[in-house]
């Protein structure tokens, strides 16, 4: 979609303010709220691109502002709700009640907490979002390509800056799915992701540095032959 | 400049939701600054420096206020910029207001 | 449209936290010591102190240098690195020629396994949008001046790749060992936003 969270070359946005000796967080709630969030996206319960969507899906106004792990709080509500997880009663229950006596007045658990032993190999496991298909890539290193000018209403990860430009495929890093079906409950769809190398005129004009370039990387289905 | 005034295309930005029998004004401050920016003279402010002093808000604060705020911000800044008062006197004039609300309170 | 039988959140952020974390923890969606053992990861042992050594490795050992820039993530995990967040790495060099930068316009994407949880400002609208468009005005308002022939690279992490800059290493740390050029290396140094300083 384009909403204000594609931002790359907007003005406006104010000063980058950097805090000297930033802590890793600057609340306690910010530390379990970011641990809520791992533990249930590590026991599965919702996929990146379902996440980013319902973050990309704040308003304008509450996406600016609104902290970031507080995005992270109304969202991690509203998919977790979707997902059938747990009921908006559910959570106004709690809300009503004072929070953290365990008295929501829900049902049983459906049992799929990742254990803290598992805490370790599975956050420095990982898990690649490659994915083991037989895909044929539509591009190889050396070919000039022009991203597609998509507005979809959904999810998508080619951002608006760069629609229509014309790049050169610099690597391809093999096959992945692809968000914007992914974030749809539409399948993994699929396909080659490559690095695109962009020159900075081509995006941003003459104004900008001749040399200078941009390296992003983009799915079969945003690229076009040039 | 790209900023959050640029709004062609975007989506999220919610229903249109029109009001039935609006009137020209919401309150009557909103009819004060109106009549306060026409009356200015031309020779004080072009209208592309007035919506640029817009455009120039910041990226929330456009969003989270109404039209009408947008043209007191402008006013306020605008004026500051081409030195007909100073911040000081504006902040002087806050202040008077705020006394004299109390006051008839 | 309001309806009066809707149960507000609470307005303070903190106690809406809590609700939730008493929700998921009664629906037996997560477990008490599992969160804490989440944030003692990634409050306390994985950081930007791992990338440093990586880095550190990479000056020292010319071999090393070749595999990460070839292969990253098998090279970060020669030195026990690797996980969520950093699954498919890949290492760029900032050479006398190029300087690198990181942003992710989109969100937050951030190599977690060998820099941490991003800083604030790299998560906020103000570097996100300006990263792309003017990189040269953002690296001059954090202290870098880049020379005109330099060519500036800015990668805008759009995948599951995620990205580290293998910073220039400064004159004068010819006679330095592998941890006291670590400790050199900043954690702005691999996002591209800073140079390694020899003092």
């Amino acid at each position: 979609m384009n909403g204000i969270h594609d931002m790359g070359g907007m003005h406006g946005m104010g000063p980058i303010n950097p805090e000297i000796d930033e802590p890793v967080f600057h609340a306690d709630w910010e530390r379990r709220m970011f641990a809520l969030w791992t533990a249930a996206f590590a026991a599965g319960m919702y996929n990146d691109n379902e996440f980013r969507f319902a973050i990309e899906s704040r308003s304008a106004e509450e996406y600016l502002s609104e902290s970031y792990y507080q995005h992270w709080l109304v969202c991690m509500e509203k998919v977790l709700i979707d997902k059938g997880q747990f009921t908006r009663a559910d959570l106004e229950a709690v809300w009503a009640n004072a929070p953290g006596t365990g008295a929501s007045g829900g049902g049983a658990g459906s049992g799929q907490a990742l254990p803290a032993d598992q805490v370790i190999p599975v956050f420095m496991g990982g898990a690649s979002a490659r994915i083991d298909a037989d895909v044929a890539p539509k591009f190889k290193a050396g070919d000039a390509v022009v991203a597609r000018n998509i507005n979809p209403a959904g999810h998508t990860r080619l951002p608006r800056y760069l629609r229509g430009k014309g790049g050169t495929i610099e690597k391809d890093h093999g096959v992945f799915g692809f968000p914007d079906s992914m974030a749809h409950g539409e399948g993994e769809t699929p396909q080659h992701v490559y690095c695109v190398r962009f020159d900075a005129r081509e995006v941003w004009g003459e104004s900008a540095p001749a040399r200078d370039s941009f390296y992003v990387d983009m799915w079969d289905d945003y690229l076009d032959p040039a | 400049m790209n900023g959050i005034h640029d709004l062609g295309g975007m989506h999220g930005m919610g229903p249109v939701n029109p009001e039935t029998d609006e009137p020209v004004f919401h309150a009557d401050w909103e009819r004060r600054v109106f009549a306060l920016m026409m009356a200015i003279p031309g020779s004080v402010y072009n209208i592309d420096e007035f919506r640029h002093t817009i455009e120039r808000m910041e990226a929330a604060e456009y969003l989270s206020t109404s039209y009408y705020e947008h043209w007191l911000h402008c006013l306020e800044v605008l004026m500051i910029e081409k030195g007909q008062f100073e911040r000081a006197e504006l902040e002087a004039a806050w202040s008077n207001a705020a006394s004299a609300a109390n006051g008839s309170a | 449209m309001a309806d009066h039988d809707h149960t507000e959140p609470p307005s303070d952020t903190a106690l809406r936290v809590k609700a939730l974390e008493s929700l998921l923890l009664e629906k037996g969606l997560v477990e008490a010591d599992t969160l804490d053992a989440i944030i003692q990861l990634y409050e306390h042992n994985v950081g930007p102190q791992n990338g440093a050594k990586v880095v550190a490795r990479a000056w020292s050992d010319p071999d090393y240098k070749a595999r990460l820039l070839a292969d990253a993530t098998p090279a970060i995990a020669e030195l026990g690195y690797g996980g969520v967040q950093g699954e498919d790495m890949v290492v760029v060099e900032n050479t006398s020629d190029v300087h690198n930068l990181l942003v992710c316009t989109l969100c937050s994407c951030y190599p977690w396994p060998v820099l941490g949880l991003p800083p604030v400002w790299y998560k906020a609208a103000p570097y996100r949008a300006r990263a792309v468009s003017e990189p040269r005005a953002v690296l001059k308002e954090f202290g870098v001046e880049i020379r005109e022939g330099v060519e500036v690279r800015v990668w805008d992490s759009t995948a599951e790749l995620r990205y580290m800059v293998l910073p220039e290493r400064p004159a004068g740390t010819e006679g330095l060992g592998e941890d006291e050029l670590a400790a050199l290396v900043t954690r702005d140094s691999m996002i591209g936003v800073a140079l390694v300083e020899s003092t």
